[in-house]
């Protein structure tokens, strides 16, 4: 790699692994998982619950719960910065910064929006409160929020859903991060809204060149926005690539699985839903060998045995399984049905 | 095909207490004025942004919640040809009610709130049976439990477990089954696949038909997920503010909707297909759902639509029927 690709590296995060512990022992929620975010770069990430898609990157922020332990090495900027509480305060919030899910929990709901929002900049810019206000003003404007003049002054209760969402946003996006981290953004709005707030998001990452990362469930949302993909399975990345290597070419047969048994509004055949039997495993206790082979069709031996590591079979395009034969596992799944 | 059920003029207020002293009490229109019918064995989804009433209304049709105003009329199926098989559920006593309320069931959104904890899932299945078949003794019973766990995919042996053992995928199951115990003829699944992560949604979805194809229930499939209920369904109803926007087969809804709402409802899904997705042309719709309490005049539809004029302001559009099956509210549908 060059000097310059290597300066474009956001983000580079290098074997991260988050266990919890609990009463009934260790839980690995992430394992050993490496990957990089480049600047102005949309990552979707891909799971179903369970997977760890929301936990490996609150390792990241240094946000776990307390009984939380995240172990290897994430560096922003070239900076190391897991686990360093201070180095984290200061850029969590102004460089990173993360849109949660459920944006009425999010949001602090004896506090108005005018400070709530204003907060962020005084703390990390050190400007005044009016300065702040008039910037608070300006980012609500951004996120389409109507009238922002005089609703910021309300609390967040005498917002709706999708209003209390942009706010959010426009709280993450007050101080013009590097890196916006999206969990689960849309899946509690209305589609009509979904396709609004995806529309700010996209916007905005253009005229702040910011990098997104999109977690989320919703093939279609990742379809829409995404660059790269990242698919996580039981704790572990099973395969990487484009956008387009994923949804035209998966190498992996819980992708393939996965995208064949989304029901899909362009699809007018009415032939029967593929399924993945069984349902996603229990971080509690994981499949020895590869987590996924209590499911998987072509399952082999050496499955039930080792886990396949993540290799580089193409250009930046990772995939974590053990089959020799995946060149078309779309289309044996389309004729097995 | 046979009509099952008729739902005419149907209405369900709410009052809401009015802010101001001695002011009365304001009605919110959850369900205002909606007409349409379903027939025997079809599965009709019903779509729609949330807070347009799509639950209220399944609700209501079921008596759960008691109409303001309309009525359902339910066809009995097994009933002769020449002998009036029609119920009107609406005005029926309780004590009829409840006899009626075994041929229609439903199954809701958040599979494990929905089953008591503390009973076994085998008691949980087998409740309408204490309720509807008293003639049964226990191994009776039993013996029918076990039959439909296997239906819908559970192991006998888990009879006597309790719902916190169950992943969603399983707690769904157990709600279907004890929907379908009592063979009722029409079922309503509110949000039933909703809550499940996309791999155990397939399962469920095609446990769901392939019961349906067996039985020759009707389905009343609420979904906010227009992809899943496009796949599920035959007919579509739209549902905005209270109001019956458009109903249509599903390729009529997908393929040639002529209603502004639907058209903007159907391009705001992603598609899983970043090449189509990246080409797509999308009619987006501005701002959010008015309030219920306060709808807009005329056509409920016409402050988010883009070819509102004053007419749509006076005038509360009539629901016709543009080509057969396909009955539309708008007074533009010509126009786009």
């Amino acid at each position: 790699m060059n000097e310059n690709e290597n300066n474009n590296i956001l983000l580079d995060v290098k074997n991260l692994t988050t266990t919890f512990s609990t009463q009934e022992g260790n839980v690995a929620a992430v394992n050993d998982l490496s990957f990089q975010i480049k600047a102005g770069e949309t990552l979707g990430v891909v799971g179903e619950s369970g997977s760890g898609k929301s936990q490996l990157f609150m390792s990241i922020l240094g946000l776990l719960a307390n009984n939380g332990k995240a172990e290897g090495s994430v560096k922003y900027k070239g900076k190391e910065i897991l686990n360093q509480k201070k180095t984290l305060e200061e850029i969590r919030g102004d460089r990173l910064s993360m849109i949660f899910q459920d944006s009425m929990t999010s949001l602090n709901p004896f506090v108005k929006i005018s400070d709530q929002l204003t907060e962020v900049l005084m703390v990390h810019r050190g400007i005044s409160y009016n300065d702040a206000l008039n910037e608070a003003i300006n980012m609500l404007d951004m996120v389409s929020i109507p009238r922002a003049k005089t609703r910021v002054h309300r609390y967040p209760h005498e917002f709706s859903g999708g209003m209390r969402q942009r706010v959010m946003i426009a709280m993450s996006l007050i101080c013009k991060p590097d890196l916006l981290i999206a969990d689960e953004p849309t899946t509690a709005l209305d589609v009509t809204v979904q396709a609004q707030i995806l529309d700010i998001i996209d916007n905005l990452k253009k005229e702040l060149n910011m990098a997104v990362v999109m977690i989320t469930h919703d093939l279609g949302v990742v379809a829409r926005v995404a660059e790269n993909v990242m698919v996580m399975y039981g704790g572990r990345a099973i395969e990487k690539g484009t956008v387009d290597e994923i949804f035209y070419t998966p190498s992996h047969p819980y992708t393939a699985g996965l995208l064949a048994s989304m029901p899909r509004l362009d699809d007018d055949s009415n032939k029967a839903l593929y399924t993945i039997q069984g349902s996603p495993p229990n971080l509690q206790n994981l499949p020895v060998g590869c987590a996924f082979s209590p499911r998987c069709e072509y399952v082999m031996d050496q499955c039930k045995t080792s886990v396949p590591p993540l290799e580089c079979f193409d250009v930046n395009r990772h995939r974590a399984c053990f089959l020799d034969n995946y060149q078309d596992l779309i289309e044996n799944i389309n004729r097995g049905q | 095909m046979k009509k099952i059920l008729e739902v005419k003029n149907l209405k369900k207020h709410f009052l809401i207490p009015n802010p101001k002293l001695f002011a009365p009490d304001e009605a919110l229109k959850a369900v205002n004025d909606v007409t349409f019918d379903v027939y025997a064995g079809e599965t009709l989804g019903i779509v729609g942004e949330s807070g347009c009433g799509k639950s209220t209304l399944g609700r209501t049709i079921l008596q759960v919640l008691k109409p303001t105003g309309g009525d359902v009329i339910y066809h009995q199926p097994d009933v002769d040809n020449h002998l009036d098989d029609s119920i009107n559920l609406s005005e029926l006593k309780k004590k009829d009610l409840i006899i009626a309320r075994k041929e229609m069931q439903i199954i809701f959104q958040d599979p494990l709130a929905s089953l008591n904890p503390r009973m076994t899932i085998g008691e949980i299945i087998g409740e309408p049976l204490l309720l509807y078949r008293k003639h049964m003794n226990k191994k009776e019973r039993e013996e029918e439990v076990l039959q439909w766990m296997e239906r819908v995919g559970l192991l006998r042996g888990m009879y006597n477990r309790y719902p916190h053992e169950f992943s969603g995928g399983q707690c769904q199951r157990i709600g279907i089954a004890r929907a379908m115990i009592l063979g009722p003829k029409i079922i309503v699944c509110d949000e039933a696949v909703s809550a499940l992560d996309v791999s155990i949604q397939a399962q469920v979805v095609n446990l769901l038909q392939s019961l349906q194809q067996k039985f020759n229930t009707t389905f009343l499939f609420i979904s906010h997920d227009l992809s899943v209920v496009r796949y599920i369904s035959d007919r579509i109803l739209v549902l905005y503010l209270g109001k019956v926007m458009e109903i249509a087969s599903k390729d009529q809804i997908y393929n040639t909707s002529r209603h502004p709402y639907t058209k903007a409802l159907i391009s705001a899904v992603p598609i899983p297909n970043p090449k189509l997705e990246r080409e797509r042309e999308r009619f987006d719709l501005k701002g959010e759902i008015p309030s219920q309490i306060h709808p807009p005049s005329g056509c409920v539809f016409r402050t988010r639509c883009p070819y509102a004029d004053d007419l749509c302001s006076q005038k509360t559009p009539q629901t016709e029927e543009v080509e057969p099956g396909h009955f539309i509210s708008c007074h533009h549908w010509k126009k786009h």
